[in-house]
């Protein structure tokens, strides 16, 4: 039921998208350009991916406290599916009519941060201090050495799994620390009566921590440029491909737009594993009608290794009202906020004394779990044309994935249209 | 009543012209002008203006964010020779017509033609064939999503009858493309039945029993009486459909989203994600001016082929 309701949430962002195809322009951000202001009233728009009606919850509710602190500042929450909310800002802000307060994810951050103010000195002035958050999403948030949003969240892909599955299967519950043989055997046993063991499907961002892990590779280089047909990368992919393939560990997937198809099969009771970060946890509570574990990304030579991304919170440089904006921020990324989102299971936190929040209301072993994946982690390395590549990825993955198409051919494709720009 | 009309609207009648022309002719001309104003700067600034702004944008390199320079004719160059999917889009794009159109018609003429005769229960027929039509789009392909995909309603009554899974409808490129077709025939022929059934009813029944009475055949009658009294409603349902069908965005965006790989990727969709999701502005303005042109093409083509088979009442 929770997940037809996702399903129409969906519907309702691609309506959305579409509408705004064919009408060319951006929506208006609620008055003026992304807020407006009456009577010594401010109203702000703050705009912002969800994946649930849980998490839009989550959001209002930190609206309020804005307004509980600042009575003089009110916000309008608007919302969309990941993918379509970065496409979406991108057409609102040609327009010149980007909200006030966006989100910002570290990924996306090279390529859409030009859109949001320095904030560095805003930020001073309104007292918040930056050095009290993780320093790795710190610097994941900036674009040329400048701030450009305050975090919230920060996180390691890890792998989630279902718990009565599992036990059901005689499966020993995976501990950090387990092997990518052991993945597989367990991949193997869970695969049985029409459900898999694991969710595979075509998204850069939950194939590249078993890139990392297990072949050492990712693909961005170090100075920044796309590097998809490096021979290792392939090697790796076709590692992935072979769950679905050979392995045959994963179900065969369709074309589609969505790119969260893995985790509603996971949550759907369908696959087993699914790779996801500690953000979901949330919508895993709200929705799965299971017992959810999380254990690190399965080892390679060098350990268990995985990528971080994390997101924060900016302003847009068309904002007419910064200081208004910046005391919203300072309380949505505040101590009590982040605590909040660290119960919800929302977000593991970016400020390091609320971290202990997430992992007290998170599942067993989460602790374990993140903390060994933080030590294996690195920075998710992206470019600034990182949507284009992502959604050529997903698209030509899928031939890919259900083997009408080399690997090498997948990535070659994708490399010739998004490599050069 | 045809009378020419001098000037203004308003001025045709016989008695406005028994009138000198002068203070109240403009008087008339003025008032509705001021009528007309309105929806004047409407049509201006949201039609007139954007189709010139979208022109313009076509010749420019115009990111969403940056600079904007003049390049000429560059956009159009580099989409019909290094734009590696362009050319592919443009065939999808075809396929896409050429295959929806016919079957579109034909479907929609059928069940108009099955529901023609007073059989019971037509009005309820009426709505249940036009409901896909009237539901948003965005959710009956939604639904057909999770119908078509692996393990979804199809595959799993195929598994029942055959025991083996059925073909990844939505996964393969052999059948991609298909499903969007027939889906967006389900979708779609509601509207040209209803079109048709209207023309149907106006048929008179006296040409139909004399052409009964003369010892045609049901198909026969068809053919020779009713099908070139429709002439003009399947005239306008086939140049609305063509129109719409090279249109074609919503279905595979949210069905396929134009894969796997390109194999399901139209005009329309590449225009999006090249303006939206690349932010090439430019080119995408270009893209669309190649299938304004391509639309104002064929239908030019089919008003000039109409003159030879279409029966208008004159």
């Amino acid at each position: 039921m929770k997940i037809v309701s996702r399903a129409v949430g969906r519907a309702l962002a691609l309506a959305a998208a579409a509408a705004l195809a064919v009408a060319g322009c951006g929506g208006n951000g609620g008055g003026g350009a992304g807020g407006a202001s009456s009577g010594g009233k401010t109203n702000l728009t703050w705009f912002m991916w969800t994946g649930s009606s849980t998490e839009v919850q989550s959001w209002k509710h930190i609206a309020d406290m804005v307004t509980q602190k600042y009575p003089d500042i009110t916000i309008t929450f608007q919302t969309a599916s990941f993918n379509d909310y970065f496409t979406k800002l991108a057409a609102q802000a040609s327009g010149g009519n980007a909200p006030c307060l966006l989100g910002m994810q570290s990924g996306r951050a090279p390529g859409l941060g030009q859109l949001l103010r320095p904030l560095n000195d805003l930020a001073t002035k309104n007292g918040v201090d930056l050095s009290q958050f993780d320093q790795t999403i710190i610097q994941g948030l900036q674009v040329k050495g400048q701030q450009v949003a305050v975090p919230y969240d920060l996180g390691p892909l890890v792998i989630y799994y279902n718990k009565d599955m599992l036990t059901k299967a005689g499966v020993p519950l995976p501990k950090p620390g387990w092997t990518t043989d052991e993945f597989l055997t367990d991949a193997k046993k869970l695969t049985t009566g029409g459900k898999y063991g694991f969710a595979a499907f075509p998204v850069v961002d939950w194939a590249v921590p078993f890139a990392t892990s297990i072949f050492g590779v990712n693909p961005v280089t170090q100075d920044g440029k796309v590097d998809l047909t490096n021979p290792q990368f392939v090697k790796a992919m076709q590692w992935y491909v072979d769950l679905v393939q050979k392995q045959k560990v994963a179900p065969p997937i369709p074309a589609t737009n969505d790119g969260t198809w893995p985790i509603n099969q996971f949550m759907s009771g369908s696959t087993a594993m699914v790779v996801d970060g500690p953000w979901d946890l949330v919508n895993t509570k709200a929705q799965a009608k299971f017992q959810v574990g999380l254990v690190p990304v399965p080892a390679g030579p060098n350990g268990s290794r995985t990528i971080t991304a994390g997101s924060g919170f900016g302003i847009s440089r068309n904002c007419k009202y910064p200081d208004q904006t910046m005391k919203a921020i300072s309380v949505i990324t505040g101590p009590e906020a982040e605590q909040y989102l660290g119960e919800q299971g929302r977000a593991f936190p970016a400020r390091t004394a609320q971290q202990p929040y997430w992992y007290k209301n998170a599942v067993p072993g989460a602790q374990a779990t993140l903390e060994k994946a933080n030590q294996g982690s690195q920075p998710f390395r992206t470019t600034a044309n990182w949507t284009q590549v992502s959604q050529l990825f997903t698209q030509y993955g899928v031939q890919a994935m259900n083997g009408q198409q080399s690997v090498q051919t997948w990535l070659q494709n994708v490399q010739q249209q998004a490599g050069s720009s | 009543m045809a009378i020419s009309m001098p000037g203004a609207a308003g001025a045709g009648t016989a008695e406005a012209r028994a009138i000198p022309r002068g203070r109240s002719g403009g008087h008339q001309a003025r008032a509705a002008s001021g009528f007309l104003a309105l929806s004047m700067a409407g049509f201006l600034a949201f039609t007139i203006l954007p189709i010139i702004g979208s022109l313009v944008m076509a010749f420019f390199d115009w990111p969403v964010f940056g600079d904007r320079t003049f390049t000429g004719f560059a956009n159009f160059r580099t989409l019909f020779t290094t734009d590696p999917v362009f050319r592919r889009v443009l065939g999808n794009t075809v396929l896409f017509v050429v295959l929806y159109l016919p079957l579109n018609i034909v479907v929609s003429m059928a069940l108009a033609l099955w529901i023609s005769p007073r059989i019971r229960g037509r009005g309820a027929y009426r709505v249940l064939f036009f409901l896909p039509a009237v539901t948003p789009m965005v959710a009956n392909a939604i639904v057909w999503q999770l119908m078509l995909a692996p393990r979804g309603v199809i595959d799993s009554l195929w598994q029942s009858v055959t025991g083996s899974s059925a073909p990844n409808f939505l996964g393969s490129t052999a059948w991609a493309m298909p499903c969007v077709v027939i889906m967006s025939i389900w979708q779609g022929f509601g509207y040209n039945m209803l079109v048709f059934s209207a023309a149907l009813d106006a048929v008179p029944t006296s040409l139909v029993e004399a052409a009964m009475l003369d010892g045609a055949g049901p198909i026969r009658r068809y053919f020779s009486v009713v099908l070139p009294l429709l002439s003009p409603a399947v005239v306008f349902a086939v140049t609305m459909t063509l129109i719409t069908s090279f249109q074609v965005f919503i279905q595979p965006y949210i069905l396929t989203g134009g894969g796997p790989g390109v194999s399901t990727e139209t005009l329309v969709l590449y225009l999006y994600r090249t303006g939206f999701e690349q932010f090439k502005m430019g080119e995408a303005a270009a893209i669309a001016w190649v299938l304004f042109g391509i639309i104002i093409f064929v239908t030019a083509v089919q008003f000039l082929v109409q003159k030879r088979w279409v029966h208008y009442d004159d």
